[in-house]
This record gives structure tokens, sequence and C-alpha cells, in this order.
């Protein structure tokens, strides 16, 4: 199952500290949802352990994620998320491109596409397409409140 | 010693069940019910992936999980050459996944434990690396020329399996060009799995001391079992016991080696003790043979007036990643050129394309590697196709078209040999006891109303009792089958069968034919199935098979034993062999009837006062080869209503008129009808195994695979008429899959039927009220 998915997050903070963000494993990776662990490989990969729970299929996924910025457009990355566990797998490419908006603020274009696999897909079913926009919202909502955080510590 | 014989000939009786007491009292021993001294438990680590390379498989944080003892992947099977395994249709399948994987659900590595539990939580912590590969999973696409390459391991770089092709494509083709009147329908029989309430497992035990292997295992084919382990683990075949204790239903399912009963001799073997792997439910749906997945086309040529000509059909069959159908070596696509059915044609032309795709293998369960029931399904809808394009009645065109009794034995343009057949006097007696003429004019009025309601007719013809040596057999093995019985000394019997039942009750029937070829109540006779260190070699119980052959072997065995009783019963009675006929379940001197000696007295003599020069004992063996097929037939029809709002379908009315020879349980006959219309039912309107993009399975558990309980299930009405089969020892011909075989084409024309004012030829199954709401839809009968 392919689950396209995109939004813009507007962030209260410039493109430049938006973009050494979401390039930074330690502080991206925090953002993932239900997270439970966060193992740093270096500084383009890390591994998060997170909570999963789609209908009655519930428990941990281990998603290693790999971030590439893009070498001809500096203000976009990719991050790639392969993830697997409940005998399940979950590969995940999102693309992200930092954007300056008002006021000196920046937004945050991204785009993803979730391809689900084993009991997670076929039993999770009709719930997962929902459970897993949420979810990638909510990374990416979690983002902006980080950075929001982090401004209003820096001012 | 003078026991008496009953009178009342014991064939053709309703006796009850001998099996029942055990089953309603929870006494019965299924496979999970056994439990060995030090046993442990297996789980398998399945696929999430329909296609994927397999990167690295951690083992580790699994044997870190306290009780687990073992993992064991595909290279460790490498290193024993047991990491692929023979299929029974000559192509080979991955028992623990090397490489890649081919399929979701597919076996990659497996976790032995010291409990149940421990084994499940070791499978879900072994860390597997999989990178995904393009997937495959429609099989109209596999012969694409960017189609992925599914099956790099063979030598032929296609996903095209093989094709096959029956009857005269020339003379077909000249028919149909001829004809007035032609017809042409795509036909998909989708993917559906029978499910049976129990689902597999096995217990491997190996004894080091004596280096013996004893499987216990979920098996309609014990036999055959042994003979694959012997094969495939390269063990001598007599150090191999197969035993295949109670099964909880079949359906075909239980006909296959699988991959998991492979690892579980190498576990046992590996830990030194016994290991006992079940499947659950999902890795049941989602592995394990499925049925059908057949694309369909079908044209008729006819006659303006009804009478069909020619027959054509293309197919497509989805056979999953393997090719691991049960199929006899002479026939890939089964006995699928049944497909004239019940109608009289001159020429005819089928061919079938097998493909691979991302999906589980199999093709075996609901009488699938035989395609018996796509067969029939696609004929009696084409005849309804027809019939709408005549605008004839399609009972009218039915009548026209029928093989009149008197050309029996009848041999079709695809090459079978039809033994018996009373088809107008059977699809009368149906359309009579329906009412089909009230039935008809009330239709008219509803319509008149706007009312949908539907009359469906399905008159199938069945092929059964595979098979012929000739003609059949699995791996090389012929499709004989045998009897074993003892009678001992105080009249009592043992009967003894290659075959396995698994719910059609041979402990009764099987009892009933011995008995009656004997003389003995059946309730003397013992039968024994299950065991292979007992039972006599036979290929097993699938395809309606057991009471054409099994129950032949039976007779003709009983008969053998009939030969021998009557020299001691001369010896008994003080006159020559030849002065002694066997009437009335006793032996007798001819001309003096009321001297006679019973199968009892015979049977004490016969270890106590043998006849001198005659070895002692009353044992017979026989190996029965069938000269040919028998050919079941019926009438069914179904009368539905649908609800314009919703698409709900109401089947208001079923009945079912089955001629299988001769009958030796009325009771189990009707009991099996009811249940593979029950199978039918479901089949035609809920069930199926769809699977999305990525080859994820989207049924794979009861909540999505629907079984139809006793509150959807349509109340059945029965009746019979009996065409004995000339060849059958005793005219039997088989009934168990007849119901699965005729039923959804009737339910499917008069669903259609309902639906033709709207100017509907064709749905494909399942009918699901959202499926009919969407025909009910587009043809603006509800508003979107």
């Amino acid at each position: 199952m392919k689950i396209p998915m995109s939004g813009v997050e507007r962030v209260d903070a410039s493109p430049d500290q938006a973009l050494a963000f979401v390039s930074d494993p330690n502080r991206v990776g925090r953002c993932m949802p239900d997270l439970e662990d966060l193992q740093v490989a270096d500084a383009r990969h890390f591994t998060a352990t997170v909570k999963v729970g789609v209908g009655p299929v519930r428990g941990h996924l281990k998603m290693a994620v790999a971030i590439t910025p893009d070498p001809t457009k500096p203000n976009e990355l990719d991050l790639a998320v392969k993830g697997s566990g409940m005998g399940s797998g979950m590969d995940m490419t999102s693309h992200v491109r930092v954007a300056p908006a008002d006021g000196g603020a920046a937004e945050l274009h991204w785009t993803a596409e979730a391809a689900v696999s084993g009991p997670l897909a076929s039993v999770g079913g009709r719930l997962l397409e929902a459970q897993a926009k949420k979810t990638t919202q909510n990374m990416f909502a979690a983002i902006r409140t980080a950075l929001q955080t982090a401004g209003a510590a820096g001012a | 010693m003078a026991i008496e014989a009953p009178s009342a000939p014991v064939l053709g009786q309703a006796l009850k069940r001998k099996e029942d007491p055990r089953f309603i009292q929870g006494q019965g021993r299924y496979l999970d019910d056994i439990r060995l001294t030090g046993m442990l438990y297996m789980s398998l680590v399945r696929s999430p992936y329909a296609h994927a390379r397999l990167v690295k498989i951690d083992k580790q944080p699994a044997l870190a999980v306290p009780g687990v003892l073992a993992v064991i992947t595909g290279e460790d099977l490498a290193g024993l050459g047991l990491h692929w395994m023979p299929t029974l249709a000559g192509d080979k399948q991955m028992v623990l996944a090397t490489g890649k994987v081919l399929f979701q659900y597919q076996e990659v590595a497996a976790v032995v434990a010291e409990s149940r539990a421990a084994a499940y939580d070791g499978a879900a912590a072994v860390e597997v690396e999989y990178d995904a590969l393009p997937v495959l999973v429609d099989a109209k696409h596999a012969l694409d020329p960017g189609a992925p390459l599914l099956r790099d391991d063979r030598e032929q770089k296609t996903n095209q399996i093989w094709h096959w092709e029956s009857g005269d494509s020339m003379a077909t083709a000249a028919a149909m060009a001829k004809a007035e009147v032609t017809v042409k329908q795509d036909v998909y029989f989708p993917r559906c799995h029978a499910s049976p309430l129990e689902t597999c497992g096995c217990i491997a035990d190996m004894n080091k001391a004596t280096g013996r292997l004893t499987l216990y295992v979920t098996s309609q084919a014990p036999h055959v079992y042994r003979t694959v382990l012997a094969m495939v683990a390269k063990l001598p075949e007599q150090m191999i016991r197969v035993v295949s204790p109670d099964v909880g239903g079949g359906f075909g399912v239980k006909v296959g080696v699988y991959p998991g009963y492979v690892v579980a001799v190498v576990a046992s073997i590996v830990t030194g003790h016994p290991v006992k792997w079940v499947e659950t439910r999902t890795e049941h749906l989602g592995s394990t043979a499925f049925a059908r997945d057949y694309h369909m086309n079908v044209e008729i040529g006819a006659t303006k007036q009804g009478r069909v000509q020619a027959l054509r059909v293309h197919t497509l069959a989805d056979h999953g990643a393997f090719d691991s159908q049960a199929n006899p070596s002479k026939w890939p696509a089964g006995l699928f050129n049944i497909c004239t059915g019940s109608y009289d044609f001159a020429a005819a032309f089928v061919d079938v394309d097998a493909v691979y795709t991302n999906k589980p293998p199999g093709g075996v369960s609901y009488r699938c590697s035989f395609r018996v029931t796509e067969a029939s399904y696609l004929i009696e809808r084409a005849m309804d196709v027809l019939a709408a394009e005549l605008k004839m009645d399609p009972a009218d065109l039915r009548r026209k078209n029928f093989i009149p009794p008197e050309r029996f034995p009848y041999t079709t343009p695809l090459g079978w040999t039809y033994d018996s057949g009373n088809y107008p006097a059977n699809f009368e007696k149906a359309l009579g006891l329906i009412g089909y003429d009230d039935l008809r004019r009330e239709q008219t009025e509803r319509r008149a109303r706007g009312e949908l309601m539907g009359i469906g007719i399905s008159s199938f013809t069945e092929i059964v009792g595979a098979g012929p040596s000739a003609q059949f057999d699995i791996l090389g093995l012929k499709m004989f089958d045998s009897a074993e019985i003892r009678v001992h000394p105080t009249g009592k019997a043992l009967a003894r069968f290659g075959v396995r039942h698994q719910g059609q009750g041979h402990e009764t029937t099987f009892a009933q034919i011995v008995g009656s070829e004997l003389g003995l109540p059946a309730a003397d006779v013992l039968v024994e199935e299950g065991d292979t260190d007992t039972a006599p070699y036979g290929l097993g119980t699938y395809g309606s098979r057991s009471t054409p052959v099994a129950g032949g072997a039976a007779a003709l065995c009983a008969r053998r034993i009939r030969e021998k009783a009557k020299k001691i019963a001369a010896h008994l009675l003080e006159c020559g062999e030849h002065d002694v006929e066997w009437a009335d379940g006793k032996f007798r001197v001819a001309g003096a009837p009321e001297r006679a000696v019973t199968m009892q007295d015979c049977a004490f003599a016969a270890y106590t006062n043998p006849p001198p020069g005659l070895e002692p004992g009353l044992e017979a063996t026989y190996y029965y080869d069938p000269p040919n097929f028998t050919f079941p037939f019926g009438t069914y029809v179904a009368v539905v209503d649908i609800d314009p709002g919703t698409g709900e379908v109401k089947v208001r009315r079923f009945l079912a008129v089955d001629d299988c020879g001769v009958v030796i349980n009325p009771m189990i006959v009707d009991g099996q009808i009811h249940g593979g219309l029950t199978e039918g039912f479901a089949i035609a309107f809920m069930q199926e195994i769809p699977y999305d993009s990525e080859g994820n399975c989207l049924a794979s558990n009861f909540t999505e695979y629907l079984v139809p309980t006793a509150v959807e299930t349509p109340h059945w009405e029965t009746d019979r008429t009996t065409t004995p089969s000339p060849h059958h020892p005793i005219g039997a011909k088989g009934v168990g899959e007849s119901p699965n075989v005729g039923s959804p084409s009737a339910f499917v024309n008069a669903v259609v039927d309902a639906l033709s004012p709207l100017g509907v030829r064709h749905v494909d199954m399942p009918l699901t009220r959202e499926r009919i709401w969407r025909v009910l839809r587009e043809h603006g009968v509800v508003s979107a």
C-alpha cells in the first residue's frame, strides 16, 4: 500500500535555522512521534525506535533514517526512512524544501510517500492511510514546535 | 459359533456417523491436541514484502529471548541442501528464503523455543533487512516486456510457467466462424481459500536412538508426504512414519507439503526433541494453498435456435510465486477441459497460460488443481450469457443442448468419456420441484413493479475419482487407492485405507460398503486411516476421489475376502465350492438356501477349522486402479431477491438435485451437499483474497475473509436422482465437491438474472452488497 502525503509547515525560525534543524539527526530524530529510543550513527544517519498502533496491530518499529542533502539545491534534502518490526515493513521517501516566508520565517514544503507491507498493511488496512498521514503530520508539527521552542529559548 | 447376520442391507442406510460421538464430545484428537514429552515449539518468521532482496538476517535478538533455543535460516538449510523442495507440480519452492522473497508471508526463518509464546516472541525479535523490489500482482501484466522477472532461479527467463491446450483449434475456429450467433464473455474466478477451522501444523519427532522419524501432520495424503519427505530429506522411507490424526477440515489445503513441515523435521533433527509447529489463521490465509485466480475468456458459437456448436476458452492462470499445485504430470491445468459441461458441442478448444506473480503459491484447495469448479462455473455462466443474447429462457437453452441419455458413454470434443448420465430427467425433476414456471410468472409480475427477482440454474457435470493410472499420477505415483481388510475370528472386521478423511464420514460409509459386501453390520467394521505404518499405500482424500477409488477398493477387497470365505463355507456346508451361492448376506447351498453359513461362521472357521490345504486366516488387500473417472451431475436452482436500495441479495430458495450414482449413506451425502453449498454460497457472495499494488494480502484474517455462519446461510432443499456408474464396483460416483462446483454459477446466474432488465450480462464474484450496489448505481437504480 503506497500512501502519498504532502504539507507545508510555517516555522518561527530562519530558513538557515530550519535547514540546520532538519539536517541534524539529533534534533530531527527527536521529532519522530512516539519515540522510544534514538541512536545517532553519524551526521547523516540515525535509528529511531517508535511505538506504533494501527487498529489491532500494536508494537514497535525500528526506523533507519538517512538524511541526504540535495547536492544542487542547498535548501532541499531527502529523508529516507526504512522501518521494520511486528513482522511488517515501512519504507518512506520524503523530500523537504525550506523556503523563506514573511517576517524572516521559513516554510517547510514536504512531500512523502510511504509504502507499508506486512500485517501492518493487511490488518491495519483501512485505518492505515489516516494513521500514516496523522503520524507524518505530527512529525512535521513537532519540528515546528521544537523550532519555536528553540527560537523562544534563543530570544 | 453362530452369530446372527443382519437381514437388512447395510448399503443405502442413513446410519449415524460412527465418528461423531468423539467429535461432538470434544474427544477428537487433532494435531494440536498431541503433546509429546520434551516437545519444543516452532514459529516462522515471514516476509512482510511481496518481492524483496534478502539483505541480512540477525538471529541474535531472537536468541536473547528467554526460552529460545535455535534460529534456522535459509542459509542454514542450504548447508543441508534443503533450502528448496520439489512441488507436486514439478516446480520447486523455497523452504526458507535465500537471496530473495517472492510473496508476502513467505517463510524466511524459523525460531525453536521451549514454549509456544517464546517461539512467537523469538520470531518477532529476528531482525531481517530487505531491499524492496518491483512487485507483480496482476497476472494480466506478468508477460509484459517491462514486468519484473520473478523466478530468476529458472533457466527460462520469463514469468510464464507453461502453456497448455486441449481440443481442435482449427475445427473450433471453423465452427465458430460459421455460427449464426456468437457470444463472448470475460469471467474471473477470484482467488479464495477453503480456510478449514483447523489450520495446518505438524509435530516432527526424530528419535536419534532409532533413527526413525515420526511426523504427525494435518494431511489429506499421508503416504504422499512420506514419499516426498523421503525424497526431499533423503531419509530411508521405512524410517519415516507419517500419522495424520483427526483432521479438522481439509478441502485440499492439506494436500501439499508446506515449508514449515520440512523445517520442523530439520529442527527436530537439530535439537533432538519433538518440534511442534501450528499456523496462525493469518499464516494460513496468507501462505497456504489458495483456490482459483483464473482469468477466463469464453466464446460460444450457436444457431439462432439455440443449438450450441463451438466452445473456445482462453485462460490466464495466476499460480503465485511457485507452481505448487497438486497436478497430475499430464494435466497442468487439471481437468479444466471438462468445460463443455453437460452440453453436446461439436467442437471445442481450450488453452491455458500459467504465470508467476508475487502471491502465495498453491492452487490446491477447493479442488483447484483439478480446475473443475472453474470449468463448471464458466460453462454454466456462458450458457446464461448465450440465453440472454438469444432472448431465450436459460432452461429452454439447456434442454436443447443436453447430451441425450442414449448417447452415454459419451465422448466430449475435449476427450473425456462420460460414464453415465440422464440430464433431462434430473433437470426436469429439479425444475418441477422448485416450480420453475410459477417462479417465472411471479418474476414477470415483480419486474412490472420494479422489483429485482432472479432465478439461476446450474446444470453441471462433474469429473471425479482421479484417477485411472494411464492418465493420472502425482510425481509419478499412479493414482490408484487401496484397502486392507482383516476379519477377526469372532467375525468382526478391521478395514484400513490409503485415503484420509477430514469430515467425509469414511468411518461410517466404508464400514457400510465392507459390511454390505461381507454380510456384516456396519457397526462390526472398524475403519482406520491416516497412519502410514498400518494403512496400505494410497494417494489420499481430495477431488471427491475416496468413494470412486478407495470405495471401489473397499468393495473389491471385501469380495476377495468373500472368495476365500466361500471355500471355507463349502467346507462347513460339506459341499463343493461351486454349489455355494452368496445371497442375502449368507453363503447358501444352491437349491437348498436354508442350508447356510454366515461370514461370522466362516471367519471363526478360518482360524479354528480351516479346510485342508487352505491358508488359515481371513485377510485381504486390494489396490484399485479405476478404469475411468466418474461423472456426477446435478441441477441446482437459486431464487434471489435484491434490495434495490442497498444491493443486498437474499437467497429466497435454493434447491440441489444431485445425481452421484448409488448412494452409500443418504444422510452423509445430504450433509456433504449442505456443507458444499454453504461453501459455494460463501464463494459467490463473500470470499476473495485481494492484494494491493504492493502485494499486501488484504484478507488475511476472519474480519476481512468472511466465513458464513448459520445467520447468513440460506435454507437448503435437496433431492436426488440415481444413475449408477457402470464401471464402479458398487455404482457410486462421489459427491463431496459437487455442491461447491455446481452452486456458484447458480447463485451468480440468479443475481445476473435479477439484474438483466438493466442490461447486465455478467458480474464477477464475490457478489457483495457493495459490488451489487455499484452496479445498481451505474444503471441509475440508486443515486450516488
